[in-house]
């Protein structure tokens, strides 16, 4: 069975406002039935601190969802930066040399955009991605991506070697932290103490309420309101599925480059 | 006896005086403040671009000389006619150029098949070609007097790629090839460098000129299962070579050469196909401002161009230009073909801001530099 980050986001939406709408159904009815037992000792100033409870779980959940979106735009970022200055010192090497090496990197750099960034939607890694990076490591690895053996020294060319072999690594790196901050941080146990608190808060307020119509309103209120901090949830638990954040837009200038 | 004397010496005076404007007058397509000067190539059908983006660099380079005032005060106008690269067009409108526009010199012949058809007029007549867009070896060995290369042979280009495709372990070349002077001159150059290394391509394909049937060369060529495709045609046919070949499930690198007019080949992909192609390059890169040739381009297209793009051809056209105004500035104030010839001749081993090549009485080679460079991502950028 998929979980909810692997189905399309308009579909993923869809459960989750049937969920809140079940839920509310089911906590209207259960009210109902309290109420038409007597046991009228639920008091309205109880709203307050259970939709407090509510509003400041959610919040803190979504605030640590949008830091962690945050930190993937700038790992992101990073990444971009890496690119080009690695392909800005394989400029020192000879021309074959040179346009071997740009090729891998670019190679590696258009399969992120045109695999990677779909498969990461899905929590995924792209095998064509990292199919691409062992080539640009094995390239850099090989005495391919040595200097001539008396090569002309210059400030670029003089640090050649430990620049090449940082921003190799720090590809790596970034590759990792952008993989691992994209992955959803979704989990049923979050999703399941939200549903118990949105039920908990919709039955006290049905309890609390009386009349055909207020109770209606209620409904719609709730169901307008309530969902909101969870569907943000979610979208930013994935912002590439949901679409706040294009990858292939972050790499598009460093492929649109002439070098 | 004065008066008799002024009466012998008067018409003398006057052949003397009016000697070098007679001799001009002669001299076919130099005026008192013009030199015509002659460009065959494609502008209409499925290559225009190969002859619209050279003769677009060119004008750069020949309006900023005009607005100078021109060469030693002639402005240089050029006349084009289409050939649409076909050599019974361009064989017509060299003709033409000679009979009808008396042109000076011709300039930026787009085409191996296309010059080639035209050297009995050029011949017949003495009239230099200057700059053509090929590296075909029939017009560099033997030399042709008339003939001045500034662009390296189709050779030098394919000895490139088959060094650098051996050294990253693609071995197994294959080469769809125009059925014409072109493609034989590139398939020779491929079979002699592999034949140093003792291999052979793996398949051999024609294509026809200006064609788009390309469906069966593509299922051939993948069926020998190359490492490696070397093409040899203009822009829409490989373009459709590329894309018939690709729809195989085929993933061998592709190499174009230099005449297949990078950015129209660019533009003719469909997008998801442009990653990854090579093509190599006879002129610097037109991005690195670096030499001051490419700088001089990219100033130059600025000026008159804000939105205009920089590419091989057109820097190819602006320094094919700037070698013909050098040339017509080293012929003088009165400047003959011969003259013209002369100072081609003895520019020896020169350089045009900073982009080395040679040309003497012995030596059409022109330039020597070759560079490889890969379409990136989707833009139509280039890496090299």
């Amino acid at each position: 069975m998929p979980s909810l980050e692997q189905l399309p986001v308009g579909l993923a939406l869809f459960l989750i406002y049937s969920a809140f709408f079940a839920i509310t159904v089911a906590a209207l009815l259960l009210s109902r039935r309290f109420s038409s037992h007597k046991h009228s000792i639920l008091q309205p100033g109880l709203l307050s601190p259970l939709g407090s409870l509510y509003i400041f779980t959610t919040a803190f959940l979504l605030s640590n969802v949008i830091f962690q979106t945050n930190n993937l735009k700038t790992a992101v970022t990073q990444e971009v930066v890496t690119f080009s200055k690695l392909g800005a010192v394989l400029n020192v090497l000879p021309q074959q040399q040179r346009v071997e090496g740009r090729r891998l990197l670019f190679d590696y750099a258009y399969s992120i955009t045109h695999d990677e960034a779909t498969t990461m939607k899905q929590g995924l890694r792209s095998d064509a991605s990292e199919a691409a990076l062992d080539r640009l490591r094995e390239f850099l690895s090989s005495p391919s991506a040595a200097l001539p053996a008396a090569p002309i020294i210059t400030p670029e060319s003089s640090n050649y070697l430990r620049r090449a072999s940082d921003f190799s690594f720090d590809l790596i790196d970034a590759r990792e932290r952008r993989l691992s901050l994209s992955s959803s941080s979704n989990s049923p146990v979050l999703w399941l103490s939200i549903g118990v608190m949105y039920f908990t808060f919709a039955f006290l307020s049905f309890s609390v309420h009386r009349g055909a119509m207020t109770l209606i309103w209620l409904a719609f209120i709730l169901l307008f309101a309530f969902p909101v901090p969870a569907v943000m949830l979610f979208l930013y638990s994935n912002p590439l599925a949901a679409g706040l954040y294009d990858l292939t837009s972050q790499f598009a200038p460093i492929l649109a480059r002439n070098m | 006896m004065v008066h008799i004397s002024r009466r012998l010496l008067a018409p003398w005076m006057a052949c003397l005086l009016l000697a070098p404007r007679l001799a001009h007058a002669l001299e076919p397509g130099i005026g008192p403040r013009s030199i015509l000067i002659g460009q065959s190539a494609a502008f209409t059908g499925s290559s225009a671009d190969l002859g619209r983006e050279f003769r677009q660099g060119a004008h750069y380079a020949f309006n900023e000389v005009n607005a100078r005032g021109g060469v030693h005060g002639r402005q240089i106008i050029t006349i084009y006619r289409d050939d649409g690269y076909e050599p019974k067009r361009a064989e017509a409108n060299t003709n033409k150029f000679i009979a009808k526009d008396q042109v000076f010199a011709l300039f930026g012949y787009v085409g191996t098949a296309t010059v080639v058809s035209s050297l009995p007029a050029l011949e017949r007549f003495g009239v230099p070609l200057i700059a053509p867009v090929t590296g075909a070896q029939i017009i560099r060995n033997p030399v042709n007097p008339l003939i001045y290369n500034l662009r390296s042979s189709y050779h030098r280009e394919i000895a490139l790629l088959v060094d650098y495709l051996l050294r990253y372990g693609r071995d197994a070349i294959a080469i769809v090839y125009q059925d014409d002077a072109f493609g034989d001159d590139v398939l020779t150059g491929l079979l002699k460098s592999l034949g140093q290394v003792t291999r052979r391509p793996v398949a051999m394909e024609t294509v026809q000129r200006n064609s788009t049937n390309t469906e069966e060369a593509a299922r051939r060529v993948a069926r020998s299962k190359p490492d490696a495709v070397l093409l040899a045609s203009s822009y829409a046919t490989n373009a459709s070579f590329i894309t018939n070949y690709r729809k195989l499930d085929t993933n061998a690198q592709i190499f174009n050469l230099s005449f297949v007019g990078s950015n129209a080949l660019s533009r003719a992909l469909p997008l998801h196909l442009r990653h990854g192609i090579g093509v190599s390059q006879v002129v610097p890169f037109p991005w690195d401002a670096r030499l001051p040739i490419v700088r001089d381009y990219q100033l130059a297209m600025k000026r008159s161009d804000p939105d205009a793009k920089f590419g091989f051809s057109s820097l190819e056209g602006y320094m094919a230009a700037q070698l013909l105004i050098k040339a017509l500035d080293q012929a003088g104030p009165n400047p003959t073909r011969q003259r013209l010839m002369r100072a081609l001749d003895h520019l020896q081993t020169s350089d045009i801001g900073g982009f080395p090549f040679s040309t003497s009485l012995s030596n059409r080679s022109g330039s020597s530099f070759v560079q490889l460079t890969f379409l990136n991502g989707q833009a139509g950028s280039f890496l090299h």
